[in-house]
């Protein structure tokens, strides 16, 4: 979901044991790190960045590509295909999800593409037809919306409430699986059929999913280049000409906040205490399992520095002493075996039941985890001098 | 954060620069320990940095509640729905976006969201058919109660300097009346969504304290009256001081929110068990229902600790000139009479978080008669229908940035503070004039004050 930072003011307290610590004031102390070492893991981090979102990128033309094709020719193999690559699709952006909650490219101003691009949780009856309402959605209502194209779903998106999202990865995902309305694994049974022109919503509804295949590519595009190398005028290099604490306190922020307050408060915290479906991330193809873990994989390859071929360095290459790396990546370790479990999948079914039932004692193995490692992190930031916090400077 | 205004005071005291007297730095703070620094879109969404962490955990499930949209039942979210079968919104998050603050549909097409009708008839008693509230939505099968509408007449005015200003006065009619034309004395009271951060520090306020600030006969002179509301606490049983809505009149976070859900939304509660709609609605009377009650008690309490817990957003400049000398303009004026500025609140042993804190909410809680150009003519328990509880500033300025307007006052008719003041009349008219005899500069540094709050 979209909703801010919120979590980094509850993180500090869980951690630090309230604000006092935050507040206090301190004598300008020397920095618990190296400069130079931290300028390069900075300009590490921002080559990792790249190096996701140009992959992004390339996974999303897939998904695009496998759209087009479906839709000049419906078929029950096509609509596979564009569930396969939108699966395929996801782990790299969930990895890049760490790269939120400090107003960098992704969702620092009005019009940064968070909010269009993957916001949740999703009213699936704000776009089409769900059981006991086939009237509903922008898709069934021509009057009000006479041309489904990127101004109209722009224009849609967040209007008359926070769940009332047009666009993105999940509307993409609705539209593709439709309403999940049975537990256990597979998601939702959208028939092929959908999508075949004629008397119905099939056209719209078709041209709706093209548009927003269409949007996800390019705002990963404007993303990617935000995080290239060699361009005077893009946060990589504003980035770069931070002083390295500043640069520091994004990267961190974005690790704790999304460890804390997005994956742990309301990824895993929420729908373990509500057991609704709706406050499960991707609820509509049952691959919320998968989410969680891969934002995870995320923090650890900022933690490293590493992924694929980048060999780093990362923020461990600042850790002040070797007994707080190796604890923070024991942490980490811990929280990748728990989001690994095979009792969390699916999600759905996962939080269901009672407290002693095997798939509520995983996910709550998970929150456990997670409270852990944000401790460890937090320890490292005062350690570090590098304090995480919402008092942010704006990106350019 | 705070080592920055520790910085600011250290400074403020070496530089010896004459001129009005520096805000307090716990002004600076104005939720105290329940203040965050953001001045974002978001700054009205963060939980109290103080919140215990078993605290927070549930706070992320009562914003889960706050923001997602009910659905009709019966639904496959089985958690969430039960809307309707009247309604205003499907989620709380509709009116009050990002946690903040509604505003009146600026086109004759807009829909009213945000700004919402109370109605009574004269007694007060609740009408027979549409009861006490529009609602303009409903399921499909029932009729929609009304289209309410809003239309301005602008009228000039002029500042004391000679400057001009318009103001624009709302008149609201009902459209295509769901169940019959409406009772020709029907009493309509227009109240716009108002942001809802800080609500746990406002209910801390010892009782005791907002009643000694009370003067209901102006026994002082003063011209200022403050009248407690007294309203019935659901959940006790007892009167108690209201405290909360545009009249004051729910006592506590709980209960408000409870009465939104219902009145607003069409959700059920342990507080408030029953379906909203009254005898002559039939369709609605045979909807199914998303469960008894459809917000079971631990959703309510979820949603109200997070209501509870949302911190009040920093102030950014207290220390600027203008500012500073604003804020000596709005106690010269006497608005510091209604809009006290300064509480403490009280321990609760359930909220250490919001207990023992300096608060700055500009605000007395108290009913004052503002006047016929503002009144309602809707008495609400206790409140006359010229009365208007005072509503807190603090936030004032952000609600441009989090909101995106500056729609002011409990319908949103003024469109910027300066409107809002020079609409102040009765108990406020010395302050008013006060305001309206101003230079322009001024003017200016009393509204700079407003926009740091």
């Amino acid at each position: 979901m979209r909703r801010r930072a919120l979590a980094l003011v509850l993180a500090a307290a869980a951690a630090a044991g309230g604000l006092a610590v935050l507040l206090r004031p301190r004598a300008p102390s020397p920095p618990g790190f190296d400069p130079a070492v931290a300028r390069s893991v900075v300009e590490s981090y921002s080559r990792l960045m790249h190096a996701l979102y140009s992959d992004a990128v390339v996974q999303a033309e897939s998904l695009r590509g496998a759209v087009a094709e479906f839709i000049d020719r419906p078929t029950p193999e096509g609509i596979q295909a564009c569930r396969d690559a939108w699966l395929a699709a996801r782990p790299v952006y969930l990895q890049t999800e760490v790269a939120r909650f400090y107003e960098g490219p992704i969702d620092g101003g009005a019009d940064a593409p968070e909010k269009l691009l993957n916001a949740w949780p999703l009213d699936e009856a704000y776009i089409d037809y769900v059981r006991g309402d086939p009237g509903a959605g922008i898709i069934n209502d021509p009057a009000r919306y006479p041309r489904i194209d990127r101004a109209t779903l722009r224009g849609a998106n967040e209007q008359g409430g926070e769940a009332n999202i047009a666009t993105g990865w999940h509307a993409v995902e609705f539209l593709l699986w439709g309403q999940d309305l049975e537990l256990g694994p597979g998601g939702g049974k959208r028939p092929h059929l959908d999508y075949v022109p004629g008397g119905g919503a099939g056209a719209r509804r078709a041209a709706y999913l093209r548009t927003c295949a269409d949007m996800i590519v390019e705002d990963l595009v404007l993303l990617r280049e935000q995080w290239a190398p060699g361009k005077p005028d893009n946060y990589r290099s504003w980035l770069a000409g931070l002083e390295p604490r500043n640069a520091l306190g994004k990267i961190m922020t974005g690790v704790a906040t999304l460890a804390f307050g997005e994956l742990r408060g309301e990824r895993l915290i929420t729908p373990y205490t509500t057991k609704d479906r709706e406050d499960e991330h991707s609820c509509f193809s049952d691959s919320t399992h998968l989410d969680h873990l891969n934002d995870m994989i995320g923090i650890r390859n900022v933690w490293t520095g590493r992924h694929r071929d980048l060999a780093g360095p990362g923020l461990r290459d600042l850790a002040p002493d070797p007994r707080l790396a190796a604890r923070v990546d024991a942490s980490l370790e811990d929280c990748l075996e728990a989001l690994r479990d095979p009792r969390m999948a699916p999600f759905e079914t996962a939080i269901q039941g009672l407290d002693s039932d095997p798939g509520r004692r995983a996910v709550h193995a998970a929150i456990q985890r997670l409270l852990e490692f944000n401790e460890a992190f937090f320890e490292l930031s005062t350690r570090m001098g590098v304090p995480i916090n919402t008092q942010l400077q704006k990106g350019p | 954060m705070i080592r920055r205004a520790a910085l600011l005071a250290l400074l403020a005291a070496c530089d010896g620069e004459a001129g009005p007297k520096r805000p307090a730095p716990e002004e600076e703070l104005p939720g105290g320990a329940a203040t965050v620094r953001d001045a974002s879109e978001n700054a009205f969404g963060f939980p109290a940095p103080n919140l215990p962490a078993a605290s927070s955990d549930l706070f992320f499930v009562g914003n889960s509640f706050f923001k997602t949209n009910w659905a009709i039942a019966p639904a496959s979210a089985e958690g969430r729905d039960g809307l309707g079968p009247l309604f205003n919104a499907a989620s709380c998050s509709s009116c009050h976006l990002r946690d903040g603050r509604g505003r009146p549909p600026e086109t004759d097409d807009e829909p009213f969201l945000g700004l919402l009708l109370r109605i009574s008839r004269p007694g007060p008693v609740p009408d027979p058919v549409y009861g006490d509230q529009i609602q303009p939505r409903a399921v499909p099968g029932v009729p929609p109660e009304a289209r309410p509408r809003v239309r301005y007449r602008e009228v000039a005015g002029a500042y004391g300097d000679g400057t001009p200003y318009r103001l624009r006065h709302p008149a609201y009619t009902l459209e295509s009346p769901g169940y019959g034309p409406p009772a020709a004395d029907l009493l309509v009271s227009p109240r716009v969504a108002p942001a809802v951060f800080g609500m746990g520090l406002l209910e801390a306020i010892p009782e005791a304290r907002l009643l000694a600030l009370a003067d209901p006969e102006d026994a002082d002179g003063d011209g200022i009256s403050g009248r407690p509301n007294r309203v019935p606490d659901v959940r006790s049983g007892r009167t108690v001081l209201g405290r909360f809505g545009w009249k004051a009149n729910q006592p506590t976070v709980e209960q408000q929110s409870a009465a939104a859900m219902l009145g607003d939304i069409g959700i059920t509660s342990p507080l408030f068990p029953e379906e909203n709609w009254t005898d002559a609605q039939v369709e609605a009377s045979k909807r199914p229902t998303g469960g008894r009650p459809e917000l079971d008690a631990a959703k309510l309490e979820a949603l109200t600790l997070y209501m509870k817990s949302l911190a009040v957003p920093a102030r950014r400049r207290p220390a600027d000139p203008l500012v500073r000398r604003g804020a000596e303009l709005f106690a010269a004026a006497g608005c510091a009479k209604c809009h006290v500025p300064r509480h403490v609140t009280g321990e609760d042993p359930r909220f250490p978080a919001l207990s023992g804190q300096a608060i700055f909410p500009y605000t007395d809680l108290l009913l004052h008669d503002l006047g016929p150009d503002l009144a309602d003519g809707r008495p609400d328990f206790e409140a006359t229908g010229n009365e208007w509880r005072t509503p807190p500033l603090w936030g004032l300025g952000l609600v441009r940035t989090v909101s995106g307007h500056t729609f002011l006052l409990h319908d949103g008719r003024a469109r910027d503070a300066a409107e809002a003041i020079l609409w102040h009349g009765g108990e406020a008219l010395k302050s008013r004039e006060f305001f309206r005899n101003l230079g322009a500069r001024e003017r200016e540094a009393l509204l700079a004050f407003l926009d740091d709050l």
